[in-house]
């Protein structure tokens, strides 16, 4: 059953293979649509991990268009060793390290003056599935606003390994390779991860509950 | 197997990377242990809560400037491509930089180019020279004395030069030999010459002033024959 999984991974990850060399042999030539076809594969996953990791949408902006410079500027380089998607979320991974490590040590005493909104989510966003209650819509909204805060509080290295996992749904191996460290880490940094994330959840939890619905006599 | 072992590995049984009979037993555990249990449904709720986050859009600000870097660096490659285009791409840019800086400069000079053509043309009426009157006072520095009538003389020497002084009424004064001899008859005849012959006075700034004519003498013969 485990062999037949890996046997499929293995199938696509040859397929996606070929797929990425066509697209880094079509951007090599400097060809128009691969440029549009590499931006339309990878922006919004690049973004979405970005803003994962650092949960400001501004830094995130910032990260992608970083990450998207150098794969243009670099693609020349690119080996084929690793997967193309691998090697963005790499390089991804390491701008949002960057980021992150600039945060700290220019912007973490400034105050902002804008509104706090979080653009990156349209009208669309906020608007109720048609296939929930408003109930079961509002406790989902709960329950991601909390998994979402629970997320920036945990230490960052685990933080990287359960987005790429969860989130980005990346394989292990392709986690060891985006992460540059061995499968064992990985595991060990999934598993450290979601404890972490689990015990973040149950604090708030406790001392906040999602949602309380006691039903009422109406007076 | 022991619930620490299994609460361990329920990550890697949650992604389904424990196989075979290790998986099994996990099962087994799982099946009897509903401390561990409960955990596997924790991890469980949490990573479906994980992936049913919302995939955040990318903000179309991004996204158009993610289109004008695509652009810019499909230019920057393509003008690198070869030696030619290369070399063209630098002259461009050379030219875009003499552009550049000089577009600041171009309106003030043509301003300037303009302003200074209408002036002058503004100007040209009033530099053309005007037609001379015959009696105009030259505004010359120094005009010298002319001669303008000369007395008929017969006087015989072969070549003789003579300084008149004119006075400033147009009137000879005195005389002096400049070149030649001068007879006794020649001395008659030439002051004589000064009292009848019209000379025009010389000038200074305009007023009529004390002057000198030189007067050469030439006897000419004329032969005939027949």
């Amino acid at each position: 059953m485990a062999t037949s999984i890996l046997d499929l991974n293995a199938q696509k990850t040859a397929a996606m293979d070929s797929e990425d060399l066509a697209l880094v042999g079509a951007l090599r030539e400097g060809l128009e649509c691969a440029y549009e076809t590499l931006l339309l594969r990878f922006q919004q996953p690049v973004y979405n991990l970005a803003l994962r990791l650092l949960n400001d949408p501004s830094d995130a902006s910032d990260v992608v268009q970083e990450v998207f410079l150098k794969v243009f500027r670099n693609v020349g380089h690119f080996r084929g060793q690793s997967s193309l998607k691998t090697w963005i979320f790499r390089i991804a991974i390491n701008e949002a390290h960057n980021q992150r490590r600039w945060f700290f040590r220019h912007r973490h005493r400034e105050v902002g003056i804008e509104d706090e909104q979080d653009d990156s989510r349209s009208r669309a966003d906020t608007l109720a599935d048609s296939a929930q209650s408003p109930f079961e819509y509002t406790l989902d909204r709960e329950r991601q606003a909390m998994i979402e805060a629970a997320l920036t509080r945990i230490n960052p290295t685990f933080r990287a390994a359960v987005v790429l996992r969860d989130i980005t749904d990346l394989s292990y191996e392709e986690i060891a390779e985006v992460l540059q460290v061995s499968l064992g880490t990985v595991k060990s940094r999934i598993l450290r991860g979601r404890e972490a994330l689990r015990m973040e959840l149950e604090k708030t939890s406790q001392t906040q509950p999602v949602m309380s619905w006691l039903p009422k006599t109406a007076e | 197997m022991s619930c620490q072992t299994v609460q361990n590995s329920l990550s890697e049984f949650l992604d389904h990377r424990v196989a075979g009979d290790e998986r099994t037993r996990v099962a087994l555990h799982l099946a009897g242990c509903r401390e561990c249990a409960l955990q596997l449904r924790e991890l469980s709720e949490l990573r479906n809560g994980l992936r049913s986050l919302p995939r955040a859009a990318v903000p179309d600000r991004l996204q158009m400037q993610l289109q004008v870097l695509a652009s810019h660096e499909r230019a920057r490659w393509d003008a690198t491509k070869t030696l030619p285009r290369a070399l063209h791409t630098w002259a461009v840019n050379i030219r875009l930089a003499v552009d550049n800086l000089m577009r600041p400069l171009a309106l003030p000079f043509a301003g300037g180019l303009a302003s200074a053509v209408l002036l002058f043309s503004l100007l040209v009426p009033t530099l053309g020279f005007r037609p001379s009157v015959l009696n105009d006072v030259p505004t010359r520095l120094y005009t010298a004395a002319t001669l303008v009538d000369v007395a008929p003389l017969g006087i015989n020497n072969d070549e003789t030069v003579v300084a008149l002084y004119v006075d400033a009424k147009g009137q000879a004064t005195d005389y002096s030999v400049q070149r030649g001899n001068v007879s006794p008859q020649m001395q008659a005849d030439l002051s004589k010459m000064m009292f009848s012959s019209r000379f025009t006075p010389a000038t200074w700034f305009g007023q009529p002033t004390n002057g000198k004519v030189l007067v050469s003498f030439r006897r000419i013969n004329y032969v005939v024959r027949g």
